[in-house]
């Protein structure tokens, strides 16, 4: 019988561990990237740079099941998302906006649509979105000047702006653009979805439009057609929660969080 | 025939040796002859107001010049110097008159403050009198202008569809145990503005961070080591109806640049502790964070 060595035993065994946990790859001396495999065929990847952060989660057509969940509640993002979670779920991001009622309390800003019902109003913003979906595997953003549309959808949360218009980036510079964590969503018309997130330590990441370009440039590089994509609430609010692999991307403090995307697992699939 | 014209105008011969002789003694005694010359003279003086702005607003305090100097060769004996203002409006402080020394040289006299009490259409003039046993002088008047007081500017709601909170105004805070002041200025969600610590390592500095949604973010600046250390203050904020404030609550990190430390950790605004960590930052110190200021739930800025 061959004889192994401990030495090259626990070398063995290190490199099982590692390659089971994420596949690491340091790309330049400041910058380290991961790879997560998720259920399903979707995919995370996270880039970090020093005090920034980029995630990527891509998930395949047909295999997923997107919702919009009411939360309203104050607290950090953790505690605000944890219990929305179940086993099936491949990704919880950011939902919409908030504003203030006269008595200063937090209120959610946008339609909201969830389970087939009304929960809060439209705005008549003229330019942003809404996103949609059937809770079957279908999901489409619709411009604000079809938005009336969104009412035949079960699951409907309104947002702006649209950053990516069939692949192209559909905003323009703007001065006042300040630097903010970001989220976005995009669909390809085969029906593959991109969440792309920016995160920085101190809140500041990314410009809207640099951001817009980011999402374009992971697009491309993974040689996806993005029909459209809509930014989701940035700043505190701007989070991407991986619960299988217990990733929390995001401002880590205490906010009001008035409602947020959920993707699960089809349970067929 | 006796000639008349010679009794009026007798001619008087000078020797030109006595004639020279007094020149030269005239000259030799001159300063002598000055202050015998002075002796005889009264004392002069001119007096002058001014201040840095003459335009003021209701509340603004405003710091006077005046200047009073010989025109004469004499000394000014002490003396009295008086603020006399034209209107009720505007109020000469601490008092309106004082004492003054000798003056010798110029006397620049600058205890003097004018307050704007309220608001007048009306110009008012403000000048200085000196006076000195008879002598009294007084100075060309300086005008002021008195405007409203501009309306103060407290955190309220953004009269926008998403009603959003403006948290620019003035704030009185705590941090650690340490109490100070907050000057904000938003722009659009970016915060400016000025930090005053009297007790802290750090007594004052500019701020620079921005708000988003009910949360806010701020660096406070140290000057001198900007590069290398800042004062992270991070949280939420709530607004109290029933009291008529805003409140800022959360946490101040003392971080200095570590760019080997590449952990994040902990949960920022809610855990006030080192525990708290940043990437590429060492956390020295932390300490809870708050602020209160009134809040306008009506005003329409």
């Amino acid at each position: 019988m061959k004889r192994i060595s401990p030495a090259a035993l626990l070398i063995c065994l290190l490199s099982i561990a590692f390659a089971a946990q994420a596949q690491e790859q340091p790309t330049t001396k400041e910058c380290v990237e991961k790879n997560y495999l998720l259920a399903a065929g979707a995919e995370v990847a996270t880039r970090v740079c020093g005090e920034h952060q980029t995630v990527t989660a891509y998930i395949p057509a047909n295999i997923s099941a997107l919702s919009v969940q009411d939360i309203r509640k104050k607290g950090t993002a953790k505690q605000a998302y944890s219990s929305i979670a179940n086993k099936n779920t491949i990704l919880i991001a950011s939902g919409g906006f908030f504003g203030f009622r006269s008595d200063g309390v937090e209120k959610p800003i946008g339609l909201i649509r969830s389970s087939g019902k009304r929960l809060v109003k439209l705005m008549e913003w003229d330019h942003g979105g809404i996103l949609v979906s059937d809770r079957k595997g279908n999901v489409k953003i619709i411009p604000a000047q079809n938005r009336n549309q969104a009412g035949a959808w079960s699951e409907a949360i309104q947002s702006k702006p649209i950053i990516m218009h069939k692949g192209a980036i559909d905003i323009r510079k703007n001065p006042r653009d300040a630097e903010f964590n970001r989220v976005a969503i995009g669909y390809t018309l085969e029906g593959d979805m991109l969440v792309v997130g920016v995160f920085h330590s101190f809140s500041q990441a990314s410009t809207l439009y640099d951001f817009a370009q980011k999402f374009k440039e992971i697009a491309e590089n993974r040689g996806l057609k993005i029909h459209r994509a809509l930014a989701l609430d940035g700043g505190a609010g701007a989070q991407i929660h991986i619960p299988s692999k217990g990733l929390l991307f995001g401002d880590s403090g205490r906010s009001y969080f008035p409602n947020a995307i959920r993707i699960d697992r089809l349970a067929e699939k | 025939m006796f000639d008349f014209n010679k009794l009026l105008s007798p001619k008087i011969t000078i020797p030109a040796g006595l004639l020279a002789s007094g020149v030269t003694w005239c000259i030799a005694n001159a300063e002598t002859m000055k202050n015998v010359y002075t002796m005889f003279q009264s004392p002069d003086a001119e007096v002058k107001i001014d201040a840095d702005s003459k335009s003021l607003s209701v509340g603004d305090t405003q710091d006077l010049v005046i200047k009073i100097y010989p025109t004469a060769q004499h000394k000014l004996p002490p003396g009295t110097v008086t603020v006399t203002s034209s209107s009720n409006s505007l109020k000469v402080i601490p008092t309106a008159n004082a004492e003054v020394p000798e003056i010798t040289g110029s006397f620049l006299f600058k205890e003097f403050k004018v307050r704007a009490i309220s608001f007048t259409e009306t110009p008012i003039q403000v000048s200085a009198s000196y006076r000195t046993g008879d002598l009294e002088r007084i100075s060309t008047p300086i005008i002021f202008t008195i405007a409203p007081k501009p309306p103060t500017l407290k955190p309220h709601f953004e009269r926008t569809d998403t009603k959003r909170v403006v948290l620019a105004g003035d704030w009185e805070m705590v941090l650690g145990a340490n109490t100070g002041v907050l000057k904000l200025i938003q722009s659009e969600s970016k915060l400016t503005g000025s930090f005053e610590l009297p007790r802290h390592k750090w007594k004052n500095g500019k701020i620079s961070g921005s708000k988003d949604g009910n949360t806010f973010r701020m660096d406070f600046l140290i000057s001198s080591k900007s590069a290398q250390e800042r004062l992270w203050v991070v949280g939420d904020y709530a607004i109290e109806k029933d009291s008529g404030s805003i409140q800022m609550r959360g946490c101040a990190y003392h971080l200095r640049n570590a760019p080997s430390q590449n952990i994040e950790a902990g949960v920022q605004g809610v855990d006030c502790s080192t525990a708290v960590k940043f990437s590429t930052w060492k956390t020295l110190r932390a300490d809870t964070f708050m602020a209160t200021a009134s809040f306008d739930f009506g005003s329409d800025y």
